[in-house]
């Protein structure tokens, strides 16, 4: 019943911020004003991704007419004659059924857009589902389910199409079934999604090699007699490594049929800077050859050098930061001795994955993704950290410096990311918002102050206050509307999880096996 | 290897006997295997970086060069060339081989003690941890941490100091954790060695001294008492400061005065000054700033993880109940770097600058290197310590060093060769070398401001006349027609020394610009006086 009014909620909320406008729009619409800058496709990740969608689904092809490829721009390559998608195509094949779905009723944008609400919802349980697993209790497992959603930037990428959900769910889907089964098919399963996650964004390979190299100690086991070493493979198990041909042969697929060659990533190839008048691209960095320049591989996307700003940037800078835009999970570190009293090798496994990504993407030239919302590239750490929130709620919800530290940062998250998600996700980094606001003469944002701007002055972005509510309620209205209602559901589960009620509010049924404090004035007293 | 297929299972059964027999060798030679694998890879990368040809980024590199070849080679050789601009045991180690023209241009005679020192330093690292108890495993990984870093691969192919000093007070660590350990007089004297020999390479060596000997005078102190704090301090400091003594001795022979070297016009001092009436010493007064620019240097040297990493080794070091508080106390003399650094900015003594905080530029941004053997020692105690997330570290390690490698991320060739180190001086040596090698006549330079245009131009030193050439220099700066064919120097600039002293000569009126770079001007008398210049040298032996 609790699981299931939370992901009846959570469906809703995401109902209610998932991002579009109303309509199935064509080449000609896409360039408008009203669907670019002012709609759902304001930033180029989204565009590209849809636009390959789109394509495959109106043209029967991979290929952008030029219309097409200028509204992609700058995430464009041009192949053989044709221009073609920079991205790795994974999302933008993933949502067609939502863009078919939502042709017929009209709202093929919303329709692609709410195929990644629904890996967010999954995103939910599994989380919810994990941290069950891995010891939390039934309402912590909720809670840091809900915070992931609506308290990290996470909210704001659920509501518009970027690939940083369906990444996270491949990686918590591969997590859940290493942790709750041992079977041939957990294993089949595993590196489907392992290679499926290359598929959806090619830096995942590195994401998920912590979770390939799990899979593969519990295939391959190890035992010291004496002075012996035996190594133990399943070879039924090992055949399921295999599985990840397939999801890789679809890779080599689409490769060939875009690119005239199975083995050409898209990455490798010259990304186009405009179209001439003629049509003919205007690669970065040369004229027209576009075999003379390729782009180098891993060196021009990891630099070891970038690191420290890197860090600043993903951690502390007002302009991603998670001190900033989601300080609440961060207590979720304060989980990772808990559990690795308990299950070592999990823990590492977690730790690993969340490591990892912040390491790689510190790395990498531009960490602020571009003009973002939040540290976008860290939403898988997001998840891990909530996954041990669950624990860390668990094991100091007692404490009252806890309580009100956790209650503190909980509501100024939301605050943050719901605004966040119903405004805009174009928030430049700190370096250009100076340069335009010297080009300008006016003062441009880079902070969540830009998404309160946006708010006042131009309202929201979610179809469903534009199409149903943008005439009784002004956007700030909706705003404190969904962000009260996630506060509230919030905040009283945080008072179950954090064992200062005996009863599990707002449900209707159900005693907190972990109650002990019954006295409800000595609330904020040490016990 | 035995093979079994038992019901869908392969099992594979290693018979670790054999494996104990390596281990075991290596657990017997183990000091000489990483001796030659370190001087493996030291000679692989100093062959690298010399077929490159950039072995000698650094200008410094080719001062020091120079320095030791005037010893041996020019108008006025002999030990005073030593100066007093840096301190002197790198430049008497050049001695034995500088005089080989081979040794010199290649750079190999300031090179090999760098070698040496590397591998040097990377045993010490290794005898650290296992002075702490580490397993063979943590030891390693300490030891390859400090050895696969490209940026100390670099300096070691190169003839600058830093990996000289690194071994020295490295040295000096160990044998002072050893007395912490045991209190055998011999390891303080040890420790007390190698310390003094650090004095004679860097200012860097001072400060542990200072630093080693408060430590040991403080712990004593509060252990032992008085009379056995001071008796052992004195017994250090004698030893340990004796360099420091020569040098201030060798300031007042050649100088006749002993802090010349610290307000004398070449000092580190006077650099300084002039970058402070720039306005670009910024870290003067300010700890935090200078906390964090030096921070950023060390971030940059080791790819900044591992530099985390290493900081939660240390942690994790002092919170360790298990280790005695002596060795925690000994371990403090491995901050000593740390400490120097930040306080050489803070009171002016020091210059760096980093990208990120200073606008697109780098400045001896190679300081931050200093810490990294103490980073590795407390890496590979943080593997040791992290159990099941040993894993994670060295995944995470593996993955940052296969990215530097990949990209060639080596901040101290960039400090070299984009930074203010890093002056191009080719256009003028090549100049030298064209117009001037072949031909009968002196160049009048100051060796202080263009000791790498000397040592690039590829001429004998005895070409030049620059202010270490006693007479020489008097007379050709009094009149240049008379002693120099050409003359090198930034015209204007009164930090340049040639400059200052002929600029209200008579005689220069008598040269003719031919050539004009950013980095200095070329004059060259003008024909009509080449009968009447001195080419060869006249001056016997000079004192």
């Amino acid at each position: 019943m609790k699981k299931i009014f939370s992901i009846l909620f959570v469906f809703f909320i995401l109902v209610f911020s998932v991002r579009g406008n109303y309509g199935n729009p064509d080449i000609n619409d896409l360039s408008q004003n009203e669907w670019m800058k002012n709609g759902p496709f304001e930033l180029s990740p989204e565009r590209g991704r849809f636009a390959l969608t789109y394509t495959i689904t109106e043209n029967r092809n991979l290929y952008f007419p030029v219309n097409l490829a200028e509204f992609v721009l700058p995430d464009l390559t041009y192949r053989n004659g044709n221009y073609v998608s920079l991205f790795a195509p994974g999302v933008s094949f993933i949502v067609i059924p939502g863009y078919l779905i939502g042709k017929i009723l009209n709202i093929a944008q919303v329709g692609t857009y709410f195929i990644i609400s629904i890996f967010a919802l999954s995103n939910f349980i599994l989380i919810y589902s994990i941290a069950k697993k891995l010891g939390a209790s039934e309402v912590s497992g909720i809670l840091s389910a809900l915070i992931f959603i609506f308290a990290t930037p996470s909210f704001s990428y659920a509501t518009t199409l970027y690939q940083h959900h369906i990444t996270t769910f491949l990686l918590l889907f591969c997590l859940y079934l290493q942790f709750r089964f041992k079977s041939f098919f957990s294993h089949f399963i595993t590196w489907i999604l392992i290679a499926s996650s290359f598929i959806v964004d090619y830096p995942n390979i590195l994401l998920t090699f912590p979770l390939g190299v799990y899979s593969l100690t519990r295939i391959i086991r190890k035992r010291i007699n004496g002075s012996e070493v035996k190594f133990r493979i399943d070879l039924r198990k090992l055949a399921a490594v295999a599985a990840a041909g397939i999801p890789l042969t679809l890779l080599l697929m689409y490769n060939r049929a875009a690119f005239n060659s199975p083995y050409q990533l898209s990455v490798a190839i010259p990304a186009v800077k405009s179209i001439n008048d003629d049509g003919s691209p205007l690669f970065y960095g040369q004229s027209l050859n576009e075999d003379s320049f390729v782009r180098p591989s891993t060196n021009y996307f990891f630099k070891t050098r970038s690191i420290i700003n890197g860090l600043y940037v993903h951690i502390v800078s007002p302009e991603r930061g998670m001190v900033f835009f989601a300080p609440v999970v961060l207590l979720g570190t304060a989980g990772v001795s808990v559990l690795y009293k308990k299950k070592q090798g999990k823990t590492a496994l977690l730790v690993s994955i969340a490591a990892i990504n912040i390491v790689m993407y510190s790395m990498w030239e531009d960490p602020w993704g571009g003009w973002a919302f939040g540290s976008r590239y860290l939403i898988p750490t997001y998840a891990v950290l909530s996954l041990f929130l669950s624990l860390a709620i668990d094991y100091f919800g007692r404490r009252n410096i806890f309580r009100l530290v956790f209650l503190f940062l909980l509501n100024y998250s939301l605050f943050v990311n719901i605004l966040g998600g119903l405004t805009t996700s174009a928030i430049p980094p700190k370096a250009e918002a100076q340069a335009l606001s010297n080009l300008f003469g006016q003062e441009q944002k880079y902070s969540i102050d830009k998404n309160w701007n946006y708010l006042t002055q131009k309202g929201s972005k979610s179809f469903v206050y534009n199409q149903l509510f943008s005439k009784i309620l002004s956007p700030q209205q909706y705003f404190v509307f969904i962000f009260i209602l996630t506060s509230g559901f919030m905040g009283c589960l945080s008072l179950s999880a954090l064992k200062m009620i005996n009863y599990y509010f707002p449900f209707p049924q159900g005693k907190n096996e972990n109650f002990r404090n019954i006295n409800f004035t000595a609330l904020f007293r040490n016990q | 290897m035995k093979i079994k297929y038992l019901k869908g299972n392969f099992e594979f059964t290693i018979n670790t006997e054999g494996l104990t027999g390596i281990r075991s060798s290596f657990i017997k030679r183990d000091i000489l295997t990483i001796a030659i694998v370190l001087s493996f890879l030291s000679l692989a990368f100093f062959i690298y970086y010399y077929t490159n040809g950039i072995g000698l980024a650094y200008n410094d590199a080719r001062s020091h060069l120079d320095i030791g070849r005037r010893v041996v080679e020019g108008l006025k050789p002999g030990l005073a060339q030593i100066g007093s601009v840096w301190l002197p045991l790198p430049h008497f180690l050049m001695i034995p081989t500088i005089w080989n023209d081979f040794f010199w241009h290649s750079g190999l005679s300031g090179a090999i003690q760098s070698m040496v020192s590397f591998v040097a330093c990377g045993i010490l690292i290794y005898l650290f941890l296992k002075e702490i108890g580490l397993s063979y495993f943590g030891r390693i990984f300490g030891l390859l941490i400090f050895a696969v870093n490209l940026n100390i691969l670099y300096l070691q192919s190169t003839a600058m100091t830093e990996l000289t000093l690194l071994a020295t007070m490295t040295a000096g660590a160990y044998f002072i954790l050893r007395w912490f350990k045991k209190e055998q007089l011999f390891d303080l004297l040890q420790s007390a060695f190698w310390i003094m020999i650090s004095t004679a390479i860097r200012y860097d060596g001072w400060f542990l001294f200072v630093f080693t000997a408060l430590t040991l005078g403080i712990y004593l102190l509060r252990r032992k008492g008085w009379k056995i704090a001071q008796g052992t301090v004195i017994l250090f400091a004698t030893l340990a400061g004796f360099g420091i003594v020569l040098w201030f001795l060798w300031n007042l022979l050649i100088f006749n005065d002993p802090f010349y070297f610290i307000f004398g016009p070449f000092s580190a001092h006077a650099q300084q000054q002039q970058i402070f009436e720039a306005g670009e010493l910024l870290t003067k007064g300010n700890l935090v700033f200078s906390f964090l620019v030096y921070l950023y240097a060390v971030f940059y040297n080791t790819y900044t993880t591992i530099a985390i990493l290493g900081f939660l080794g240390m942690v994790l070091f002092w919170k360790d109940k298990q280790i005695p508080g002596n060795i925690k106390v000994a371990s403090l003399v491995l901050l000593a770097p740390l400490v120097f650094n930040v306080l050489a900015l803070y009171f002016g003594h020091s210059v760096l600058f980093v990208e990120g905080l200073f606008p697109y530029t780098w400045f001896n941004v190679r300081y931050g290197m200093m810490l990294i053997p103490t980073i590795a020692i407390f890496c590979g105690y943080l593997i040791e310590k992290s159990g099941a997330l040993k894993w994670i570290i060295i995944s995470i390690i593996g993955f940052t060093i296969s990215v530097s490698y990949n990209g060639k991320d080596i901040v101290t060739i960039d400090d070299a060769l984009i930074g203010a180190s890093g002056k191009n001086v080719a256009e003028v040596s090549t100049w030298l070398r064209g117009n001037v090698s072949g031909e009968q006549g002196y160049v009048l330079i100051s060796a202080a401001s263009h000791d790498a245009i000397i040592f690039s131009s590829g001429l004998p030193m005895k070409s030049f006349i620059h202010e270490g050439t006693g007479k020489y220099w008097e007379n050709a700066v009094e009149n240049p027609d008379k002693w120099a064919k050409w003359i090198v120097m930034r015209t204007n600039d009164t930090s340049d020394w040639t400059f200052r002293e002929i600029s209200d000569a008579p005689g220069f009126a008598n040269f003719e610009l031919v050539d004009h770079y950013p980095f200095a001007d070329i004059y060259q008398l003008k024909k009509d006086y080449w009968g009447s210049v001195i080419t060869t040298p006249v001056i016997g032996k000079q004192k």
